[in-house]
């Protein structure tokens, strides 16, 4: 075995063989295939060598920096059209839920086994999450500051000026009006 | 067909000789505990669960089971 496949490690306890999800409710089956003769179906050992090693030897656990983010989490999941697609041997019973999201994205269908080996199905309708409106509020740019302190004071000047331009128009119409009368 | 004490038996036969296939498998642990314990009553009610999970009967699991393993 090469140097790359020893120093291979996974982030959780990797499934113990490709047929994890499906044996996973009969290991005696698992063990069949594992064990089964060369040239029957469980022969998988011998058509992939490989597997058997990485199988067989200890798998080296890299010791992570204490600030390392915890490592992800591997859940089965699989796109469907409708429910009845759901096969239940999909289900590990190992707890962990399995995940069918509807293809058209409209609801999430999780299935598990629980604690007394009963087949639970939860649906999820997914809920569009409104904007977060404290978060689109742009914090306001320093021209942004500069253009409101100009209109401030334009608006200021503006009055003035608007009554100042009143002021002499009046003057002019009185003026206008004493030449008439 | 097998009488439940053959059953037993013949689940705690494969249990002690395959020990490295629930050994890291605790619903595999539970499973056998259930079964070395000779708890009946959880035992067919954690068989009929199943049963119903996978949609099919016990008379069916059952006949399943026999075949598969080579057992009548």
């Amino acid at each position: 075995m090469d140097q790359n496949v020893n120093s291979c490690s996974f982030p959780q306890p990797a499934p113990q063989n490709l047929f994890y999800p499906y044996w996973c409710g009969n290991p005696w089956l698992a063990n069949a295939l594992n064990n089964a003769p060369a040239g029957t179906i469980g022969s998988m050992n011998q058509a992939m060598p490989q597997m058997t090693q990485q199988n067989q030897q200890p798998v080296q656990q890299m010791s992570a920096p204490p600030n390392m983010v915890p490592p992800l989490k591997t859940l089965y999941c699989r796109e469907i059209e409708n429910l009845s697609e759901i096969v239940p041997k999909e289900i590990p019973m190992d707890k962990e839920p399995t995940l069918f999201p509807l293809k058209d994205r409209s609801a999430i269908y999780v299935k598990y086994w629980d604690d007394n080996f009963q087949l639970q199905n939860v649906k999820y309708v997914p809920e569009k999450l409104e904007e977060n409106n404290g978060g689109n509020q742009k914090e306001p740019s320093e021209f942004d500051k500069i253009m409101e302190r100009l209109d401030r004071i334009e608006s200021m000047f503006g009055s003035a000026w608007n009554n100042g331009t009143s002021k002499k128009q009046g003057q002019k119409k009185e003026v206008n009006g004493n030449d008439v009368g | 067909m097998m009488s439940a004490n053959m059953l037993q038996q013949f689940a705690m036969k494969m249990i002690n000789d395959h020990p490295e296939v629930i050994q890291n498998n605790p619903r595999g642990q539970e499973l056998a505990s259930i079964i070395q314990n000779g708890d009946v009553a959880k035992g067919i009610q954690t068989a009929n669960n199943i049963c119903n999970g996978y949609g099919t009967s016990q008379t069916d699991a059952l006949a399943m089971a026999g075949k598969f393993f080579g057992i009548r």
